[in-house]
């Protein structure tokens, strides 16, 4: 919010000079269908228009390799709000529900995507994420991560461990990363930031809030398999990808793979939502 | 015979930048002179009817630049108003 300055003058019947002066309120311009350079937009959705999801996005269910479970009713589209991702667990020392959804909407390979998000509470043991998976052509293999946020695991060991976003090259053994830290502090992925990820030939960059947060590329991953597998995965044009937007829980070991979504015993009710407010995809 | 009073309504709600803008302005009599007015006819079922009332001054006043952050509006006198652009900061 801010103001602008008016200023007027003029005469009156008697040939006197008046004038006067005041200010108006601002808001600040909203950019978020304005596309990069050289793009134009390809999708758009607002959930916060919506009551259910729309044409191509289904909701997840079953189990994860967090040890909780993706329920539909843990997944709502709420008008004013966006799309909720809903972890909870309802009974005492029971088991986590949470929400998940896929986006099949062919992805183009090359593009920007970009959204607002935030969780409504972030704490040890919440996982919130936005990725995206190979849905036709190319190798179908791969990941590409716009946003995860690790809220640390239980014991605290390592909490917060805020990450960022990153693409990994799979199958597993065959598996590497590269990965650039957002360096959002802990209370501030309680707050809505606009997520992009940007991807070319050879490259991804990532911001947050228009600001770059790092690139990642085929030099950057950790492993000579997964450099050598970025041209199949992540530059054959052919390829599509859908969305997927899930809220885990981030267990007590320290390798996602050793994850059991486990909460201190007496947390139940709902923990937290992961809220997607809009996306819009530019190319 | 005392100067009239220049009234500018300016928008209330916060305006992005990029959005139209409308002033609008009132020119009152600052001796609050009123004329009054009359009218008579006659309603469905026959009867007489008449009305009386009263309407204020409005008194002459020209407008001749009206900016908004430096950036000048277009001056309506006729209608008295100014409108624009917000201009980006």
């Amino acid at each position: 919010m801010g103001s602008l300055p008016y200023a007027w003058a003029g005469v009156d019947r008697q040939g006197n000079p008046r004038a006067g002066s005041g200010a108006i309120q601002t808001t600040t311009a909203d950019t978020f269908l304005t596309p990069p350079p050289g793009q134009s937009q390809w999708y758009a959705v607002d959930f916060r228009q919506l009551s259910t999801l729309p044409a191509g996005w289904t909701v997840r269910t079953g189990g994860t390799n967090a040890g909780h479970t993706f329920r539909a009713q843990n997944v709502q589209v709420t008008p004013g709000v966006g799309l909720e991702h809903i972890l909870e667990r309802p009974t005492v020392g029971g088991a986590v529900y949470s929400g998940a959804v896929n986006g099949n909407i062919n992805v183009p390979q090359f593009c920007t995507i970009r959204f607002d998000a935030y969780c409504t509470t972030f704490r040890a043991g919440t996982w919130p994420s936005f990725w995206a998976r190979p849905q036709s052509g190319g190798a179908m293999q791969g990941e590409k991560d716009y946003v995860e946020g690790f809220g640390g695991h239980i014991p605290p060991s390592t909490y917060p461990r805020v990450w960022g976003g990153g693409f990994i090259v799979t199958p597993y053994p065959a598996v590497g990363v590269d990965t650039v830290d957002f360096a959002i502090p802990e209370a501030q992925w309680q707050a809505r930031h606009t997520y992009e990820c940007r991807q070319v030939t050879g490259s991804a960059t990532f911001y947050v809030d228009g600001a770059s947060k790092g690139t990642v590329n085929a030099a950057g991953m950790s492993t000579t398999a997964a450099r050598n597998a970025w041209a199949t995965q992540f530059d054959n044009p052919a390829a599509t990808w859908y969305l997927r937007t899930d809220f885990q829980a981030d267990g007590p070991g320290t390798t996602n793979e050793s994850n059991t979504g486990i909460f201190p015993a007496d947390l139940t009710g709902e923990i937290s939502r992961w809220v997607i407010e809009r996306i819009a995809i530019f190319t | 015979m005392a100067a009239p009073t220049v009234n500018v309504t300016a928008p209330t709600s916060p305006l992005a930048p990029g959005s139209v803008v409308e002033f609008t302005w009132t020119v009152l009599d600052a001796d609050n002179r009123t004329i009054d007015w009359q009218g008579a006819g006659v309603d469905s079922q026959g009867n007489p009817v008449t009305l009386t009332g009263s309407i204020q001054v409005q008194d002459t006043f020209t407008m001749n630049t009206f900016t908004l952050g430096g950036v000048a509006l277009s001056i309506d006198n006729a209608n008295r108003k100014a409108t624009g652009v917000v201009p980006v900061a």
